[in-house]
């Protein structure tokens, strides 16, 4: 069986509520369920150490880590400037969900 | 002594945390837009003669002449500095025409600071003045910069500058330490090795790092030489320091060094731990191995976590070894942030209090399903 990995994405305030009870709508949450290959390209990408360095985060493989508030525009931010963002196509998915937490004003999650 | 570079560590007593440093027998430190300094006093050698001497020289006759005040009654250059938050200002139609025989930069804005002062002018007038002056000013400062840095790029410079900031590093600081306990660390290979010594140094919480990092180095990446401020803001189960840059100016330069892999260990099941694990609850692994996945074979994942994994169950448990902790994953449970379970098996998703049942918040889940290893 293949590990569940999520990076979800509330796509309203109630739905944010919900989810941090553990109460899921699907369609009020953008789910990227990542595969083994995904999940191993963002890793050894680096893009998590940056996250964390930058928003003071703790993301890692088994751990769950939320990225709210002001964070989401720094992390963008850094992702949008960051030299490696080319490195592969997952980082853009990633950029493209920071997007949508910050035009959401909600938040996006990390379940590993 | 003449060091490639040096790392001295206070144990006992260090400078606070963006504290200036003035106070040492041979040595003097000095500021110039808001970079640090650090100069050796008189010296017989030529060759420790201030680097920055000339160019700073030129920028304090610059500030001095602009910043005296004409009249008592006078704002201040400063004031006008702050009379324009920076942004572009339009020019106004009726502006005064601006003379076209300035013989310098120096005499165009003395008149520009004359609109800005005079109160008879309309405040637009006045505030586009300000902007004018501001803008030569940032200029003027700028170039001083330049010269300042150009000025340092001799290898008679670099090698004077290296020398101060070795000696002061070693001498300055075991002065100050006055006979307490201080680590004192050199590496001759490089600036990142000598950083990355920090990481290999149990260290107490919260002590100051002095780095003096080579003039040569710091030139390349950022044209400033200097001292620059680490803290110590944990430590790891091996006796490993965590290390914080203090500053966006020693940022740039990990950065640029090279230094992500030591911020890299920041992040970590054992910063993890020390941050959270007060709260965890303990149990043995042993027992939850057993429980969970008997005979399970550990495997080690690319973050350094052991998955002992159930292929009948869907269930395995995540041991931590840098922070002693472990999980518990059912990966069959629904939802996508509740997949951890308890040692007894349940989903602790829910709690029921007063007869309600409700969702835990996510602290809370997190704090139950993380269990500090007694084994």
């Amino acid at each position: 069986m293949e590990e569940k990995r999520f990076i979800t994405v509330p796509l309203t305030i109630e739905a944010k509520i919900n989810f941090d009870r553990g109460e899921e709508i699907e369609d009020q949450i953008l789910t990227w369920q990542l595969t083994e290959n995904e999940f191993n390209s963002l890793y050894n990408s680096g893009v998590f150490t940056l996250l964390n360095n930058e928003c003071e985060l703790m993301i890692d493989d088994f751990e769950s880590e939320s990225i709210e508030g002001n964070n989401i525009q720094v992390a963008l931010s850094r992702l949008q400037n960051w030299e490696n963002k080319n490195c592969c196509k997952e980082i853009e998915k990633l950029i493209n969900m920071v997007t949508t937490a910050l035009e959401k004003n909600t938040c996006i999650n990390f379940d590993f | 002594m003449n060091l490639k570079h040096s790392v001295c560590i206070i144990k006992n007593k260090g400078p606070k945390i963006g504290q200036m440093i003035t106070d040492y027998t041979n040595y003097s430190s000095y500021t110039n837009n808001n970079i640090g300094y650090i100069k050796k006093n008189s010296s017989s050698s030529s060759s420790k003669v201030n680097p920055f001497q000339n160019a700073n020289q030129k920028l304090s006759d610059f500030k001095s002449e602009i910043f005296k005040p004409q009249e008592k009654k006078d704002i201040s250059f400063k004031d006008i500095l702050y009379m324009t938050d920076g942004n572009p200002v339009q020019k106004p139609a009726d502006f005064p025409q601006i003379p076209a025989n300035f013989s310098s930069e120096d005499e165009k804005m003395r008149w520009f600071i004359s609109i800005a002062k005079d109160e008879n002018q309309p405040e637009e007038i006045r505030k586009y003045a300000a902007y004018e002056v501001k803008q030569i000013y940032h200029k003027k400062i700028q170039e001083t910069n330049k010269m300042q840095i150009d000025a340092m790029k001799t290898e008679t410079n670099l090698n004077n500058i290296q020398n101060t900031a070795d000696d002061f590093t070693f001498n300055g600081f075991s002065d100050m330490v006055k006979g307490g306990e201080y680590f004192y660390k050199k590496s001759d290979n490089n600036p990142k090795e000598a950083l990355e010594a920090l990481g290999n140094i149990g260290m107490g919480f919260g002590k100051c790092v002095a780095v003096a990092i080579p003039a040569e180095q710091l030139l390349k990446v950022t044209g400033k030489a200097g001292i620059y401020l680490f803290k110590i803001i944990g430590k790891t189960k091996t006796g490993k320091s965590i290390v914080k840059y203090i500053g966006k100016e020693a940022n740039a330069i990990g950065n640029k060094l090279g230094m992500k892999a030591t911020q890299k260990k920041v992040i970590d099941g054992a910063s993890r731990a020390a941050k959270y694990g007060k709260n965890w609850p303990k149990a043995s692994l042993k027992d939850a191995i057993n429980k969970f996945a008997p005979g399970a074979k550990p495997i080690k994942t690319q973050s350094g976590k052991l998955i002992y994994k159930n292929t009948k169950t869907g269930t395995e448990v995540v041991y931590d070894t840098k922070g002693n902790y472990f999980r518990i994953k059912n990966n069959n449970l629904p939802g996508k942030n509740r997949q951890y379970i308890d040692m007894n098996g349940q989903n602790v998703t829910n709690k029921t209090i007063n007869g309600k049942q409700m969702g835990r918040p996510p602290g809370e889940y997190k704090q139950i399903t993380h269990y500090t290893n007694i084994d």
